[in-house]
């Protein structure tokens, strides 16, 4: 009896004490997640269905079907990959949920619209068939201020293309191609059975001369966000449209087409000075760039926002568009994650998530400090990472000292061999800017080969006039620079001094001609060209690149740009930095009088700097393996059930699972092992 | 008596060594690589199917070549690509015809290419993993099959990919080798060079599981019999090392480059490995999967100027696009443009190119039995066709004018799939037209499957 009643106690003690398990949801394919209320939608695409996940639960729990064992399926269209929400703002600019989750499907040419309710709704509500393939979708909720209890679906179709004019002999101006509708359909309140009786009739907005890639509503109602994709024969676009009159109310100006969209609620914001602004609903619209159609003077995959008050009427958007002015009031520098590409944009405010300390208590987080607002990134690399969206700068995760830093130059022969220091760049005259320093070795070489000038196809025997590039002259060659030439026949060019110098050079014409040709033995040669002259040091990071040419007793300073650019979280404006500060600067010493060609300074540099992230472990010892490709965030503040639950929620499509993690004990930029729990 | 078995059957030039079951030639039997090709002798056009055999029931696999203007001589023809009703429910056409020739391979086939790509005389290549990883060379001259020695079974007269396995170390050898890829450019250094992967690494000493390593065999195509392969032709890819290397899956070959996708490389993912024609023995990891981390990749594709690689990936399944630039520097550079979720089990990809507009890119997912087709100018999949038969593999593409028709191998149910898309400025419309071959179970079952579905 008494052992049976210490079972009976540890029952119950384990009963209070493990956080109870949710019964598998079985999902296959946790591609979108939507938040209503305490609900998480998630689709499971492989089996046709949604699951709804009930985080404002002390022990979370999926929703249960009316056999309890089991979760709650709500079978939709086929393929169900992404979700929307009906979405409005109030008069302060806050998000309004309204009642309906529309379901977009892959390949699919209809929507499932979906009850929210949770007591009497969670069902597909009604079916709305189109007539293409459903490329976008948004919705506007209903008006919070209770003048109208509709919701509005928006969403565009991929159409076969048309001519929209008679073609000229047959053959249509490209930009007169019809590829995509736009379309608009009310959605009206459920009846007094709660269900959606009424039917839903689309009615067709605008045609489009290319796919429409993501649609976003506007707070400034009845305007729309609609980003096109960029074709061979069209430049893709980002307008905002106001579906009512059917017109562009303006284009916004980001450097090329988009892939994704999202825009703000309303936000506090400081200022410099300490005071404080607000950051009203829609003035900014982030985007990632299209990677099929990077422009070539930004970095690519990366996000970008502009203003949308910025808006032109058509056309006329300068090169590396007008992005948004950052903290520090120039625009901002595009967020990157290096190759990886960012899946979807998530902001969120109010959001809690740690961020280091500064020194001198480095290596710890302020975890208690929810931002202003945050965008989350979950990207291919398997990290989510986050960005101060009021700042438009990313949070540096990195737990070194805020800022960069050179170490001391070493001094090497052309073998790799060290050498007894002879300055060289002095080292006490080193000096990066915070911000602007990259985690990268530079090397400052003696007649070192000039980068864009190397194995380039050399004339024939006997010619003195070479080809060369003429993009990368940037004032690279100089007269008195030396060709050195290699192929059958050529003479070693590998001593100090030796070359063909260059006695003059065009760079229009993309020529360089030297005081000797080629040697009449030398056939079929290449060539590069080596520093000489007075600035006979080839100065070039790993990372940067390029920057310039030095030479004994000069000073030296490469301006380079910021990487990120230091300032405070939730900063509007008021960061001051002085941009023109060098990246790198040192002054020149006399120099080794025995130096070789090739003979290397070498500068290590270390940025300080590592955007914040959140990954798990995937090496199979504490979680899947499988747990390796974010795709969607949603994040928690304040339930409206008063929980107080700061959590954010991070589908994997590739675990078939979401994660949810707690801000308050995971560990950024490592592979997280608390913190974090499944749900599948 | 053993020898006046073997002494007939070389006689005959029937089928291999063991008991004289040969595959039966009506029908396909767990099909795996496709090939298509015009041919002035059938308007419809030849199909050439491996058949695997992957139950052994036969005494070997085979390949057989389908005149597809006799398919469903007497009964309901294949209709003209473009021409099938739409909306109708797939034509089942069980009677492949009389017009069908067939050789002998190595059970287990793998992937299946042509070189040249075009006119009605190549030869096919036919990895097999079964008895001694053979590479079956077979020469076509349209709906005509004869091994390299133009006997019929083309065991005897294909090169071993396992040969050295009983020499020094047992290395260099392919274990299970699967895919293959051609170079096809003109003039280029891979022109008619044959890569073929492997699934598992080779130990050495044999059977040791140690010194495990990876091989890609490199092989002119035009190479006259007696078809052999030495160990020149064998690129090391690296050893395995803490249980990870590199296994590879599949191949596509571009005019300098062998891109064979990574069926497993470590945890940290997997996508391709660069292989360099020009300077042999040179091979190169994209490190993309640090960046894009799929656990395995499957099959891949390559467009006709070299600017874009498709790899169907898994875990998470989706089609990678990647963009290529300079693919014949000494190092070309990738990234990543596009990801697309796709159904489970994703596994060949094959590129039906359109006159004046992005290509499109067919997918076969095993696992949920779909195809998918993806359009590369709207950047999503346009259609995902379902019941494409039990477990569809190997895809091989007709176009005509406007018009494509892809066959897909049904690798469960032994039938070849038949889809049209009728307008290549319309791909939703794909449709489900037809499955050749009398599925499996009626195989199975030796009973006649006219009408009955599977």
């Amino acid at each position: 009896m008494k052992r049976a009643a210490s079972a009976i106690l540890m029952l119950g003690w384990l009963g209070c004490s493990q956080q109870s398990v949710p019964p598998p949801a079985q999902i296959q394919g946790t591609n979108g997640l939507a938040l209503f209320g305490n609900l998480l939608f998630i689709t499971s695409t492989e089996t046709n269905e949604i699951k709804v996940l009930n985080v404002g639960l002390v022990s979370r729990d999926f929703v249960r079907a009316p056999n309890p064992l089991e979760p709650l399926s709500i079978p939709v269209l086929d393929r169900p990959t992404d979700l929307a929400r009906d979405l409005n703002y109030d008069s302060r600019g806050a998000e309004v949920v309204g009642p309906y989750l529309y379901v977009r499907g892959q390949s699919s040419s209809q929507i499932s619209i979906v009850g929210t309710d949770l007591t009497t709704q969670l069902v597909e509500l009604k079916r709305v068939l189109t007539s293409g393939i459903v490329t976008a979708i948004a919705a506007r909720g209903p008006n919070p201020s209770g003048a109208s209890g509709a919701s509005t679906l928006y969403f565009a179709t991929a159409d076969t293309p048309r001519c929209q004019v008679n073609p000229d002999g047959g053959q249509c101006p490209p930009g007169s191609f019809t590829r995509a509708t736009l379309w608009q359909a009310m959605v009206p309140p459920v009846d007094s059975n709660n269900r959606l009786s009424a039917s839903v009739n689309p009615i067709p907005r605008a045609e489009f001369n290319s796919t429409v890639t993501s649609i976003v509503v506007m707070p400034s109602s009845p305007n729309l966000a609609i980003a096109t994709r960029t074709l061979s024969d069209v430049r893709g676009r980002t307008i905002i449209f106001n579906p009512e009159s059917s017109a562009v109310v303006s284009e916004l100006p980001f450097p090329s087409s988009l892939r994704y969209l999202a825009t703000n609620p309303t936000v506090d914001a400081l200022l410099g000075d300490g005071g404080t602004t607000t950051l009203d609903a829609g003035s900014r619209m982030y985007g990632i760039l299209d990677e099929t159609s990077c422009p070539s003077a930004l970095p690519c995959p990366a996000i970008v926002a502009v203003d949308t008050s910025a808006g032109i009427t058509d056309g006329g958007i300068p090169d590396g568009g007008l992005l948004s002015a950052d903290s520090t009031g120039m625009p901002m520098v595009p967020l990157t994650y290096g190759p990886a590409l960012p899946m979807t944009i998530t902001l969120s405010r109010n959001a809690l998530v740690p961020v280091p300390n500064p020194t001198p208590l480095g290596g710890t987080y302020l975890r208690d400090s929810p931002q202003k607002m945050i965008g989350f990134v979950p990207t291919s690399n398997g990290a989510t990472y986050f960005f101060d969206a009021v700042g438009l700068l990313p949070i540096n995760g990195s737990l070194a000292v805020d800022g960069g830093s050179l170490g001391t130059p070493q001094y090497f022969a052309s073998d790799g061999g060290v050498i007894f220091y002879v300055e060289g760049p002095i080292a006490s005259s080193l000096a990066t800017t915070n911000g602007k320093a990259r985690d990268e070795n530079i090397f400052v070489t003696y007649q070192g080969t000039i980068p864009g000038f190397q194995n380039l196809t050399g004339p024939d025997a006997g010619e003195a006039i070479f080809a060369a590039p003429s993009s990368p002259f940037d004032n690279r060659v100089r007269t008195g620079d030396l060709v050195v030439l290699s192929g059958s026949g050529c003479p070693d060019y590998s001593a100090t001094d030796a070359g063909l110098p260059i006695s003059a050079f065009n760079p229009d014409a993309g020529v360089l001609f030297t005081a000797g040709g080629v040697p009449p033995s030398c056939i079929q040669s290449t060539f590069s060209v080596r520093a000489a002259g007075t600035a006979p040091y080839v100065v070039n990071g790993t990372i940067t690149g390029y920057m310039d040419r030095t030479g004994p007793n000069q000073l030296f300073a490469f301006d380079g740009g910021f990487l990120y650019r230091p300032c405070p979280r939730n900063l509007l404006s008021g960061c001051v930095l002085d941009a023109t500060s060098p990246q790198l600067s040192f002054t020149f010493g006399s120099g080794d009088p025995a130096i070789q060609r090739d003979f290397f300074y070498l500068i290590s540099s270390v940025s300080g700097f590592a955007p914040e992230f959140v990954q798990i472990d995937t090496s199979g010892a504490f979680f899947g393996v499988e747990f390796r490709f974010p795709t969607n965030v949603v994040n928690v503040v304040d339930l409206p059930d008063g929980g107080l639950l700061d959590r954010f929620y991070v589908s994997y499509p590739s675990a078939n699972a979401v994660l949810e993690i707690d801000p308050a004990n995971v560990t950024p930029n490592t592979s997280a092992l608390v913190g974090v729990f499944r749900y599948n | 008596m053993r020898y006046l078995v073997l002494a007939c059957c070389s006689a005959a030039a029937c089928v291999p060594q063991g008991e004289l079951k040969p595959p039966p030639i009506g029908n396909f039997y767990f099909p795996t690589g496709l090939v298509y090709s015009d041919s002035s002798s059938s308007q419809k056009g030849v199909l050439y199917v491996a058949n695997s055999n992957f139950d052994r029931r036969y005494t070997s696999g085979s390949v057989i070549a389908v005149p597809l203007d006799g398919v469903g001589a007497g009964g309901t023809a294949l209709p003209a690509i473009g021409t099938a009703p739409t909306g109708g429910a797939p034509l089942s056409i069980t009677n492949l015809g009389s017009g069908l020739t067939q050789v002998f391979i190595q059970s287990f086939a793998g992937e299946m290419t042509r070189y040249p790509k075009t006119g009605e005389t190549m030869r096919l290549f036919v990895p097999s993993r079964g008895d001694l990883n053979p590479l079956q060379v077979i020469n076509a001259v349209g709906p005509t099959l004869q091994c390299l020695d133009r006997g019929l079974d083309c065991t005897r007269s294909s090169p071993s990919l396992s040969a050295f396995q009983n020499v020094g170390d047992g290395k260099p050898r392919s274990v299970e080798p699967l895919g293959v890829g051609v170079g096809t450019t003109t003039g280029s250094v891979m022109e008619g060079q044959v890569v073929v992967t492997q699934l598992k690494n080779a130990d050495s000493p044999v059977l040791s599981g140690n010194n495990l390593e990876s091989y890609l065999v490199i092989v002119n195509a035009t190479t006259p019999p007696p078809f052999t392969v030495t160990a020149d032709n064998f690129i090391s890819l690296g050893f395995v090392v803490d249980g990870n290397g590199p296994t590879t899956n599949s191949v596509a070959v571009g005019q300098r480059f062998a891109y064979a996708t990574d069926r497993f490389r470590t945890v940290d993912g997997a996508l391709f490995t660069l292989v360099d024609g020009l300077h042999r023995g040179a091979f190169f990891d994209s490190s993309l999967q640090f960046s894009f981390r799929t656990l395995e990749a499957r099959g891949v594709a390559l467009n006709a100027d070299e600017s874009r690689l498709y790899i169907a990936a898994r875990t998470p399944d989706s089609l990678v696009v990647l963009g290529i630039v300079n693919p014949t520097a000494d190092l070309p550079t990738f990234r990543v443009i596009a990801t697309v979720p796709l159904p489970a089990g994703p596994n060949e990809v094959a590129l039906i190119p359109r006159n004046g507009r992005g290509n499109l890119v067919a997918v076969s997912s095993t696992t949920a039995g779909m195809v998918s087709i993806y359009d590369e100018d709207l950047g999503v999949v346009t259609a995902q066709l379902v019941g494409v038969g039990l477990q569809p593999f190997g895809l091989a593409v007709q176009t005509a004018g406007q018009a494509a028709r892809l066959f897909v191998s049904c690798f469960g149910d032994s039938r070849v799939a038949v889809i049209d898309i009728p307008d290549l400025t319309r791909p939703e419309q794909v449709q489900l037209v037809a499955f050749l071959g009398a599925a499996q179970t009626c195989l199975v079952q030796d009973t006649s499957c006219v009408g009955v579905s599977p």
